[in-house]
């Protein structure tokens, strides 16, 4: 706990941490002001010749499930790679690492502290963010069904978020520096991507072994749990924890066996 | 308890080809201040390094007051690492507290290391504006939080002016001799070794190649077990 406690200290003073709890207030508040703008009976756009707002339910319900969705596809890999990069590799390369670890703390408790102080710092994001969708959604848009499933979607970010977190800290034991992760890291998650188009075609013309890869990529576990169907993928989540297991037991092992200069 | 603050046996430690460690045996008495001359690249820093447990050995064992363990072992000592470094956007306050943290070391002790550097009133200050002096003396407050029985420096006067040079030393010979703190300390600077230390280790090509009291002529000692080994 101490570690954490010191760790969460300093990384509220990082830019980056700064900017993961400011999106976390802005990006719903932006969602909700386009469904907004959207549902707005002089609203101009239209699509077939119809106004979205008869297309799309534009309610707070599904703001949030947009938001969320954009939170954990696009803003958090990135946020978290570029923290895991500065709060490891970059506390490495600058030397900063060496000077936690000639006091008396396992390596382990630091490496682990660090993940818990990233981690919870998405964890508070995460409440942000549905206090905003939730309170905020409400009072501009349509309340909407399903807040249920939404808040359960947000609970199951914060297993998806683990899984990104340990994925940063496993490539920033590895990497010297912030930019390397956050480089490596959305590279490798563009190759998962790339992957799984590809399992899916092949899955579409019939090829059985795509079947069963399709849900352990580590991809399709970030998106384990389904808020439209208030739904777990077991395949996918179990997947994930086997990636997070392995990803973990690596970075463990890593920081055991740094030289630290 | 041990009676010996520091031992190393045989470490050894090599880099792909090079042979930075050759089976480093020092025995560091309690109370003492031990230096460990050698030129640049001698393998100063690696043994120190090794010590602290920074980078592993690839043979050879480290004791602390007895203690063995890597862990264990740095509840004993206070340590400075070439130059030392902070997160820059922290205060030299807030980067000692951080320190404390980590060792489960009071905050309060931070007052008091800041007192003994003189950096009490730049305290509040972000350690970005410091200077290099300034910063090597932070890092002795760090080392010297909670008043560890050892201290290991190494190359701790580094980017000081002579006045800041001297004031370190008289600092630690009074910590030696007020409180029995053991001081390993390593350096390049003849001079300020014999000022300081009770007793030196000459380091060469990673061996230790002389050991001899400072009442002795450490010069020529230097000299001759660096240039024998060459």
């Amino acid at each position: 706990m101490t570690v954490v406690q010191a760790e969460w200290s300093v990384l509220l003073r990082r830019w980056s941490a700064r900017a993961t709890l400011a999106l976390s207030v802005l990006l719903p508040l932006l969602v909700l002001g386009i469904f907004r703008a959207l549902g707005a009976e002089d609203a101009a756009l239209q699509f077939n010749g119809k106004p979205v707002s008869e297309i799309v339910d534009l309610t707070a319900a599904n703001a949030a499930t947009a938001a969320l969705g954009v939170r954990n596809a696009i803003v958090m890999p990135v946020l978290f790679l570029l923290l895991a990069g500065q709060v490891m590799a970059g506390e490495r390369s600058s030397h900063v690492l060496r000077e936690h670890l000639v006091r008396p703390i396992g390596r382990g408790r630091v490496l682990w502290g660090k993940v818990a102080a990233v981690w919870g710092l998405g964890a508070i994001g995460l409440g942000l963010h549905a206090v905003v969708t939730l309170g905020i959604g409400s009072l501009v848009l349509d309340t909407g069904d399903g807040w249920r499933s939404v808040l359960a979607g947000h609970a199951a970010s914060m297993g998806s978020d683990l899984a990104l977190v340990v994925f940063g800290f496993f490539l920033a034991c590895h990497l010297k520096s912030a930019v390397g992760v956050l480089a490596v890291g959305l590279g490798m998650m563009g190759v998962d991507w790339v992957l799984r188009i590809g399992l899916s075609g092949l899955r579409f013309v019939g090829v059985e072994s795509a079947e069963w890869v399709l849900p352990i990529m580590p991809g399709t576990g970030l998106g384990w749990y389904d808020i439209d169907g208030a739904s777990v993928a077991v395949p996918a989540l179990a997947g994930l924890c086997v990636w997070v297991g392995a990803m973990a037991a690596m970075a463990h092992r890593r920081i055991h066996r740094m030289d630290v200069h | 308890m041990a009676s010996d603050a520091l031992v190393t046996n045989e470490l050894s430690r090599r880099f792909g080809q090079r042979v930075a460690l050759d089976s480093l045996s020092i025995r560091v008495r309690r109370g003492e201040i031990y230096g460990f001359l050698g030129p640049n690249g001698a393998g100063k820093t690696t043994a120190i390094r090794c010590i602290l447990g920074l980078i592993r050995a690839d043979s050879g064992t480290t004791a602390v007051f007895g203690e063995s363990d890597p862990v264990q072992r740095l509840r004993h000592i206070g340590a400075v690492v070439e130059t030392p470094a902070f997160h820059p956007f922290l205060s030299g306050r807030e980067a000692l507290e951080l320190s404390a943290r980590y060792g489960g070391i009071s905050v309060h002790a931070v007052d008091e290391a800041l007192e003994w550097v003189g950096l009490s009133e730049r305290s509040r200050d972000r350690v970005s504006t410091y200077s290099l002096g300034m910063r090597q003396r932070l890092g002795l407050a760090r080392a010297l939080l909670g008043r560890p029985p050892l201290l290991v420096l190494d190359e701790p006067t580094n980017g000081m002016d002579p006045r800041g040079m001297a004031d370190v030393r008289n600092r630690l010979l009074t910590m030696a001799a007020d409180h029995g703190t053991t001081v390993f300390i390593s350096s390049h600077l003849l001079s300020e070794v014999e000022k300081l230390c009770d007793r030196v280790g000459i380091l060469h090509h990673g061996r230790l190649v002389a050991e001899c009291a400072v009442d002795a002529d450490v010069e020529s000692t230097y000299l001759a077990a660096t240039e024998a080994s060459r």
